[in-house]
């Protein structure tokens, strides 16, 4: 949906942005970018799965 | 999506109908209750599977009568042809036709998303953006917003996300409270390097000490090893062991050898078991008096029977008459047998008494085996004691030897070489005063190394959960402005949209129509003074609603889609000119399809293809 896309898009850039000020690595923003895309695939995604894909480590 | 062919069955008055479409435009004209709103509603139907009205129901599109209808749509997305099937009651169907094929391929509709792909808008939104009725004017005069949420707001899905955007704050909070968990273990406080180094040191000197300790005993241990008190020493302990040994062995001497004690042990044995029989016929005896002394007083009383029998001189069954010399015979022959029976029982009496004399003999036997076997068991022991000290004094002779000083004779006082008494006491307690200060020192660094230990791995949690809760508050903040900046761009779409539209609505230039930001509802004001929808013509309204359906359209989607029910309804000769010049416009972007039952509209919308529904028929 167009909604969607757009608000993944803005979504990138917001993170592209904070990521750059707070200092996250590459592999922590794309662990972010990949929880919300997992997110909005899957409506019954719980909290708990969204904290356990965010917390996920990737190496850089 | 280019709509190509709808096919119809029981749906309103179809029976069976079939409907093609032109690419760019296309009208359906047809006088009063021939199907033209029927044919909107089954184009909705066919695309989303749900009815244009949201408060009826797909089944309410069925023929009359009728227990299902059906709608099938060829439809072109891409390079490829797709048949949608749908029925109302039944699960929709969809087949593919790829460019340059002739065969449809089925492909499978498991998952919701698989028929998104191809209509990815949602049933509410195409509502919106690529239909149009002329009822919904009548919804487009309220201007409170549904369930305290705006148009745009219920349009973008803004539920969903919304329901998301708290789930991303949950999942902050849940990081936050995992930090708060780790930060309230609080480890126990690094111990002072200096303490550290003081323990370290503490425990070289213990261990240099403890050697020094060790050394010196090997030391004293070497220098002592031949002096003449540990020979005396050696000497007095191998004196006391022999006259041990004499002893145990005159003992052994006087006493009788073992074997001599297992071969009487074995003669006693032999006479023990040869009198075995004895004891049985003792018990075989007793039995026979028993029944000898049964029979005899079975016999004394059938005499006394027979002797009352005598005095009454009849029987006492019959009351017949009894022979005297008969009974007097028969007691004589009683008498006689029970003074056998007494005479046996003597005979055996007799027998008895001596066998129990000889009973008594065999008791002293195993007395006397008994005792042979502890004298036994006392001499076993003696010998062992022999071997044993034996070996003790073999052993001090060798230590003796390896002295070189065997049969040597030392004086009894003599000191010289020994150290003295106070020597060994203080060495012992400097080594155990050394082996408690390496345990005591070694425990220390222990503890202050786990000490270490644990804080280190606090702190590594510590930042885990720091960095958790920094990449959690990140995502939560950047969705959080998503959603609010979401909500402007699709605002600023539409403004750009209803910019670009507008030039093709000049008529409503004396309008400033404005979005506001709190809700998709157009602000309607006159050049300097304030204006209500309900105030506007109706033709405003209607050319109103269209300019926002094809700006929202175009920031919100509207599948390449323009289905209109009867727009020109109302509108004066002037007007549907214009409309018609404008669905003009509109199908350079996109395929129209205009329902009317406005034959001058209908020939005023110069289009390609022009359906009759009197000929729409399969």
């Amino acid at each position: 949906m167009a909604t969607r896309k757009l608000l993944f898009d803005i979504f990138h850039q917001r993170i592209e942005a904070l990521a750059a000020e707070k200092g996250l690595s590459n592999s922590e923003k794309e662990t972010i970018i990949e929880a919300l895309r997992h997110a909005m695939a899957n409506p019954y995604m719980s909290e708990d799965q969204i904290y356990q894909e965010l917390i996920r480590r990737k190496s850089d | 999506m280019r709509l190509r062919r709808l096919e119809l069955e029981n749906i309103g008055c179809f029976s069976r109908a079939a409907f093609d479409f032109s690419d760019t435009a296309t009208v359906v004209f047809g006088e009063n209750r021939t199907g033209k709103s029927t044919l909107v509603y089954a184009l909705f139907f066919a695309i989303f599977g749900r009815h244009l009205n949201t408060g009826l129901t797909a089944k309410d599109l069925c023929t009359k009568g009728e227990p299902s209808g059906g709608a099938r749509l060829l439809f072109e997305e891409g390079s490829s042809a797709f048949r949608l099937c749908r029925s109302t009651d039944r699960l929709p169907t969809l087949h593919e036709q790829p460019s340059g094929q002739t065969d449809w391929r089925p492909v499978r509709l498991n998952d919701p998303e698989d028929l998104r792909r191809l209509i990815p808008l949602t049933p509410e939104t195409a509502a919106l953006t690529a239909f149009f009725r002329e009822s919904e004017l009548i919804y487009f005069l309220q201007d409170i917003p549904k369930y305290n949420k705006t148009l745009l707001q219920s349009l973008i899905g803004m539920d969903d996300i919304l329901i998301l955007k708290s789930r991303f704050k949950k999942a902050l909070a849940k990081a936050r409270e995992f930090k708060k968990g780790i930060s309230k273990v609080t480890p126990p406080p690094p111990p002072d390097p200096l303490e550290v180094e003081l323990a370290r040191r503490q425990l070289a000197k213990a261990e240099t000490s403890l050697q020094e300790v060790e050394a010196e005993y090997r030391t004293r241990v070497e220098s002592t090893a031949g002096s003449p008190a540990v020979t005396r020493l050696l000497q007095q302990q191998y004196e006391e062991k022999r006259k041990l040994l004499e002893q145990a062995r005159r003992q052994k001497e006087r006493s009788p050898s073992l074997k001599q004690l297992d071969q009487k042990r074995s003669a006693l044995q032999n006479r023990l078991s040869a009198a075995e029989p004895i004891r049985r016929s003792v018990e075989t005896l007793q039995q026979r008096i028993g029944s000898q002394t049964n029979e005899a007083d079975r016999i004394r009383g059938r005499m006394e029977k027979l002797s009352r029998l005598e005095q009454d001189s009849s029987c006492p069954l019959c009351e017949q008459a009894l022979s005297t010399d008969r009974l007097s015979e028969i007691m004589a022959e009683m008498a006689e047998r029970s003074a056998l029976i007494e005479k046996d029982r003597q005979l055996l009496e007799t027998k008895l008494a001596k066998n129990r004399k000889l009973e008594r003999d065999l008791e002293h036997l195993k007395t006397a085996v008994h005792e042979i076997e502890d004298r036994i068991r006392n001499a076993r022991r003696l010998e062992a004691r022999i071997a044993e000290l034996e070996a003790q004094t073999n052993g001090l002779q060798s230590d003796l030897s390896s002295f070189n000083i065997h049969g040597m004779d030392v004086p009894e006082n003599t000191q010289a070489g020994l150290p003295s008494e106070k020597e060994p006491v203080r060495l012992e307690t400097r080594r155990r005063n050394a082996q408690e200060a390496i345990i005591h020192n070694t425990v220390l660094l222990r503890q202050y190394e786990e000490r270490i230990q644990r804080k280190k791995e606090n702190q590594e949690n510590l930042d885990v959960a720091d960095r958790n809760v920094l990449i959690c508050a990140t995502a939560c903040q950047a969705f959080e402005e998503a959603v609010q900046m979401l909500g402007s761009r699709m605002l600023e779409r539409v403004r750009r949209s209803i910019e670009i539209w507008s030039r093709h609505f000049t008529f409503l230039h004396r309008f400033d129509i404005q979005m506001t930001d709190r809700e998709l509802l157009p602000m309607i004001q006159a050049k300097g003074y304030h204006y209500k929808l309900n105030q506007m013509s109706k033709s405003e309204r209607i050319f109103l609603y269209l300019m926002l359906k094809l700006s929202i359209g175009e920031a919100l989607g509207h599948l390449g889609l323009f289905i209109l029910d009867d727009p020109a309804d109302g509108l004066d000769h002037k007007r549907k000119q214009t409309l018609a010049y404008l669905l003009a416009e509109v199908a350079k972007k996109r395929q129209v399809i205009v329902t009317t039952n406005d034959p001058v509209f209908a020939d005023l919308l110069s289009v390609p293809l022009r359906i009759d529904l009197s000929s729409a028929v399969l």
